[in-house]
């Protein structure tokens, strides 16, 4: 029973399993991270 | 930069999922396309430059490193923009020739409430740039300038970012001699989104060219300053879908069965068993996380992701009036223009005859029901559509909407031609096709024009960059005109 107690709390503790390319984030994230490049490229929307 | 405001909006979204510190960077080649610009299309690509501009303040980004194409302009052009810049310009080896000193900043350092972020800029550096005598100003091998400022960033920030506008090459080289920097972003032009690879110590990662993508990261940046194996991070994140799934399983069967039978049931029996031997595998992987984290030695993390800047994404509405400020402001210099040289010459389009063209009308004297097929097609709309945009005066445009010799299309000094094109010609009409028919119209030898274009013809427009679907066999099918001499 106590087994089973700690198994319920755990899970509502973890995160559901993520689909990440790269790698997976594990903790509490600090940062946030924005990038681009090129921005004007070839393409304008001419018509 | 149609893609701006559907970055705006993409940026604005995101900030408000997660409530933690962000920073916005752009690895450069922001304002022009080239390294070098015709005189022509300076004063509209000046115009665009300073919408950028505008646009990048509004998004509240923190840096963007000097790309060479961002000196397209002139040295003192660059100086004017920063002027009005919110954003930080990075340049640590675009110095002045007398003193070496940094026109631009060389670093940035930003400091969140546990985290102090340094970011380095780096211009690309192959010897070709060259500046006046008067700009005093030389691009440095990244070698002559970044130890200095790596030992000085490195001592007094937790996270090391640089922007580089070198080649891939050069970035995975300067990952190979400093492992002190954390991240690169790298802004190769005319490259594809490439998400973060590990060199040495090193993330190197780059979002696609035309600025069609914005690129993302989630980072939990730990004591340890180091990128977890991949490894041990991914076996947990399989673990866990796996857990997933199996808590699925457990409580569809749950809802199907009675609860007294439950002790029988083999099936649900099993499946409790291996969650209970996942959970223990799962505990395992999390209690070594948290002792090394307890130590400072977890390792950091990150989740990557790319938004492509797609059409049917929503618009920010306040970049989107800048889009379209942008737009109206440079096609209005180009009607200026235009009037200016009808002023000068005292007719407000030039006349046929200076033309190699006959002009669609002459071809439509014998060649009917090709005509009447041609005028079906996007090719003899192409100028209206440009004028339905008010973009009928937009050197940028023009080329591809209109019937000129490629020549003239390439923009030369002299733009007047474009701007001023007798309506004959104010659409992609035969002769871009079949070649200039003035020729063949007077002596209708058909050995005078080419019937089948080349597929190099089509590609001067339809590049991969304006037409991803261009199949030069399918679509010349599609194009053809129909068979017959007349």
């Amino acid at each position: 029973m106590h087994r089973l107690i700690i198994l319920i709390v755990f899970l509502s503790l973890i995160p559901s399993g993520s689909t990440i390319a790269g790698s997976a984030g594990i903790g509490k994230q600090n940062l946030l991270l924005f990038y681009s490049n090129d921005v004007i490229g070839e393409t304008e929307p001419c018509g | 930069m149609g893609g701006l405001s559907k970055k705006a909006y993409q940026l604005e979204k995101i900030q408000g999922l997660y409530e933690i510190p962000y920073l916005t960077v752009d690895g450069g080649n922001l304002l022009f396309k080239h390294e070098r610009i015709a005189p022509a299309l300076l004063q509209q690509m000046t115009i665009t430059a300073e919408g950028i501009i505008d646009a990048y303040n509004l998004m509240q980004y923190d840096a963007v490193a000097v790309g060479r194409n961002d000196l397209a302009g002139g040295l003192s052009f660059l100086k004017e923009q920063a002027a009005s810049a919110q954003f930080t310009w990075l340049s640590a080896n675009l110095v002045h020739k007398s003193d070496k000193k940094p026109i631009f900043s060389a670093s940035l350092i930003r400091r969140f409430d546990n985290l102090t972020v340094g970011i380095i800029g780096l211009t690309g550096h192959d010897g070709k740039i060259q500046f006046q005598d008067n700009e005093d100003a030389v691009i440095l091998p990244w070698q002559e300038v970044l130890p200095d400022y790596i030992a000085d960033l490195s001592s007094r920030c937790d996270l090391l970012i640089l922007l580089s506008n070198n080649t891939t090459k050069q970035n995975q080289e300067i990952a190979e001699s400093f492992e002190e920097i954390h991240l690169i972003i790298q802004s190769k032009p005319r490259s594809g989104n490439s998400a973060p690879k590990l060199i040495n110590k090193s993330l190197i990662a780059q979002t696609g060219k035309q600025g069609k993508y914005l690129g993302w990261m989630l980072i939990d940046w730990q004591q340890s300053k180091t990128w977890g194996r991949k490894g041990d991070i991914k076996e947990m994140a399989i673990k866990k879908q796996e857990l997933d799934g199996i808590n699925g399983r457990i409580s569809r069967i749950e809802r199907r069965e009675k609860k007294e039978d439950l002790a029988a049931n083999s099936s649900y029996q099993n499946l409790l068993r291996s969650r209970e031997r996942l959970l223990s595998s799962i505990i395992f992987l999390e209690n070594e996380l948290h002792d090394l984290k307890k130590t400072g030695h977890a390792p950091s993390t990150y989740e990557n992701n790319f938004i492509a800047l797609d059409i049917k994404l929503p618009d920010q509405p306040d970049v989107e009036k800048i889009v379209k400020r942008i737009k109206k402001d440079i096609n209005q210099a180009g009607r200026s223009r235009a009037a200016k040289a009808a002023t000068s010459t005292g007719r407000p389009e030039m006349p046929i005859e200076k033309f190699v063209f006959a002009g669609w009308q002459v071809c439509a004297q014998c060649h009917r029901p090709q005509t009447a097929f041609w005028e079906k097609t996007d090719h003899s709309s192409a100028y209206q559509t440009l004028v339905e945009q008010e973009q009928q005066f937009n050197l940028d445009c023009l080329p591809c909407h209109v019937t000129a010799e490629y020549e003239t299309t390439k923009i030369s000094d002299d733009d007047s031609v474009l701007l001023s094109l007798p309506a004959v010609l104010q659409q992609v009409g035969c002769e871009i096709c079949h070649g200039p028919g003035k020729t063949h119209a007077a002596s209708q030898d058909p050995s005078q024009i080419s019937r089948r274009p080349a597929a190099s013809i089509c590609l001067r427009c339809h590049t991969p960059e304006r037409d991803e679907e261009f199949n030069y066999e399918n679509d010349l099918e599609r194009i053809a005109c129909p068979a017959g001499k007349r």
